[in-house]
């Protein structure tokens, strides 16, 4: 009886649209192409600089002129610094740690995943108990210690991250590699005589890859929450470089006299975490509904 | 049960030693000597060997960890070198402002995500659905420390109703608590929503229905009860997050707990704190996992029986 009205309803069914969602999903593309755009020019257009100060200009309110005549349009900070500027050069930061973390993290974690369920048994063990152990650890307690020790500099917030987040794509890629190595295909091309590097690369890879894309436009977001978070602590850039979380950090002992520069540069962030975190849920929706929760 | 007991016990004990030794491993990564950094600038090179020999400095990295697990075990981290004293004793002062913390950020959260979850069910699709839905995204996108801020902007700078920093009085605990709970309840209205969303659609429900039995008591009685086992965990996991994640929001509002003790702990160089303060977070969140997964395992004697 159940079985006779599920089959046909599950083939029949149209997916469920929620309403809106194409409107979402683009805006939420637009938004990123824009982050991408300014992290990546905007510093040539926009050019900050941590060291030069302006007292005349210092804590102007959004929207004002400062003493040279130019337009500050998110207003400047305690030493008169433009914090567009510093906003902009914020978002190139944020981007080169979220990259440098998926190339070297996402890296390792594609890397090991697709070993360990490649070939299972003693392999698969030793990286699997290794990552239970570090997912019981609380990962912002890693961080804090590993950037502590470490000291402040991009490089050690890219090195932080990866070895936060290995274990998440490392998971995930062993599972799609166990769902994958079964398969006729893989089967068949083991049976002609392929060497196991190339079933890896050409048979496996690209079916664990969707997956992983997906995960990683999350990720990113969640990177860049993560770098800011530390730069706020002051144990993720060294304070002169801007970055999202330092201008924060920077602002809160002015909350009262200037609110817009913790404000703002916070605002943005959560835009951009925002447009990832829906672009990544409409990619999986579209790409692998098997991944839907 | 006791053999679920037993393999759920040695796991939390593997897990805490993993921690010891992650966290071994981090600080002996430290560049410089620490008896350089304990003893300051104006010390001579025979003072500083003598601490080193003293410390154990000399020893093989093999027999200090194997001293280090030894004294771990025993709660002995060393002294911290800037408050005095034992470093364990120094975070265990600061465990129930933490401790006091969290609960109070685990009370807002429940006590907004629960009705909001289960409205959010009752008429999926309906404006409470897409509120959870919006509030879940929005939520998980907004870092916690800039909440913070915006907390202290709005109701403490602007409003004036609360202090900005410290404890001591109810008031105190107001924003720090919603700062540390808002991120999190939409997450776990979601989970509410699919938790009593799943009992809907199961056999029993359907049975009690043709009973005739009135739909609130269907919901409540039925629904509602299987539908809080899985939260009951997410709740506790969300507890352990808490722990872990006052750090920040204890900078943010110079809330006297463990977290701000490990910041400015971190920030002297003072090593043994560090060290006792990652330890005893991490040793709690193990066992919170722990006392989880008894809870459930005694709420649903499935997973007791199959679990791997």
């Amino acid at each position: 009886m159940a079985d006779l009205q599920a089959a046909p309803a599950g083939v029949a069914r149209p997916r469920p649209r929620r309403p809106g969602g194409g409107v979402t999903f683009w805006v939420a593309a637009g938004f990123t192409a824009l982050y991408l755009l300014v992290a990546l020019f905007g510093p040539l257009v926009v050019p900050y600089d941590g060291i030069a100060t302006s007292i005349p200009d210092r804590l102007l309110p959004p929207l004002s002129t400062t003493s040279t005549g130019t337009t500050a349009w998110l207003g400047t900070d305690q030493v008169g610094r433009d914090l567009f500027a510093q906003v902009v050069q914020g978002a190139r930061v944020s981007l080169l740690v979220a990259a440098g973390t998926i190339l070297v993290g996402g890296g390792a974690g594609l890397l090991l995943g697709m070993v360990a369920g490649y070939f299972g048994g003693a392999v698969d063990s030793v990286i699997m108990r290794l990552g239970d152990i570090q997912l019981a650890f609380p990962g912002i307690l890693l961080a804090i210690l590993l950037a502590a020790v470490l000291g402040p500099s991009l490089l050690n917030v890219i090195i932080v991250l990866a070895v936060l987040r290995w274990v998440i794509f490392a998971r995930l890629v062993r599972g799609s590699t166990l769902a994958t190595r079964g398969r006729e295909f893989v089967d068949s091309a083991r049976v002609l005589g392929v060497g196991t590097p190339r079933i890896l690369r050409r048979y496996i890879l690209p079916a664990v890859l969707t997956p992983f894309v997906v995960t990683a436009t999350v990720q990113v977001g969640l990177m860049i929450v993560a770098e800011a978070s530390l730069s706020f602590l002051g144990l993720g850039v060294p304070p002169d470089t801007a970055s999202w979380g330092t201008t924060i950090a920077n602002g809160r002992e002015y909350l009262t006299t200037a609110w817009w520069i913790a404000t703002l540069p916070g605002a943005v962030l959560a835009l951009v975490v925002l447009a990832l975190g829906i672009l990544g849920d409409q990619m999986r929706d579209r790409l692998d509904p098997k991944l839907r929760s | 049960m006791t053999e679920f007991l037993v393999r759920r016990v040695a796991q939390a004990a593997f897990v805490v030693w993993g921690a010891l030794t992650i966290t071994f491993v981090i600080v002996r990564l430290v560049p410089g000597d620490p008896a350089a950094m304990m003893l300051g600038p104006f010390s001579d090179e025979a003072q500083r060997a003598a601490l080193r020999g003293e410390l154990g400095l000399d020893d093989s990295v093999l027999v200090q960890y194997g001293h280090y697990l030894l004294d771990a075990v025993q709660g002995d981290f060393g002294e911290s070198f800037r408050l005095g004293g034992s470093s364990m004793d120094a975070v265990l002062a600061a465990v129930p402002a933490t401790a006091v913390l969290a609960v109070a950020a685990m009370i807002v959260t429940t006590l907004l995500s629960l009705p909001m979850g289960i409205a959010a069910a009752r008429h999926p699709n309906g404006p409470i659905d897409r509120l959870v839905s919006a509030a879940s995204m929005v939520g998980q996108a907004l870092p916690q420390f800039w909440v913070g801020i915006m907390l202290i902007l709005v109701f403490a700078g602007g409003l004036g109703l609360f202090p900005t920093s410290g404890a001591g009085s109810l008031r105190s605990l107001v924003l720090p608590s919603a700062a540390l709970a808002l991120p999190y309840v939409g997450w776990l209205a979601r989970l509410v929503r699919a938790g009593v969303l799943d009992e809907l659609g199961a056999d029993y429900v359907r049975t009690a229905r043709s009973k005739g039995i009135a739909e609130r008591a269907v919901f409540y009685a039925h629904v509602l009860r299987n539908a809080l086992v899985p939260v009951v965990t997410a709740g506790a996991l969300v507890l352990g997050v808490f722990l872990g994640g006052a750090v920040i929001i204890e900078v943010v509002f110079a809330w006297p707990g463990v977290g701000k003790l490990l910041i400015d702990s971190i920030s002297y160089r003072d090593y043994a704190v560090v060290q006792a303060a990652v330890v005893l977070i991490a040793v709690s969140y193990a066992v919170l996992n722990l006392a989880v997964d008894l809870v459930y395992g005694y709420l649903d004697p499935r997973i007791r029986v199959g679990g791997s």
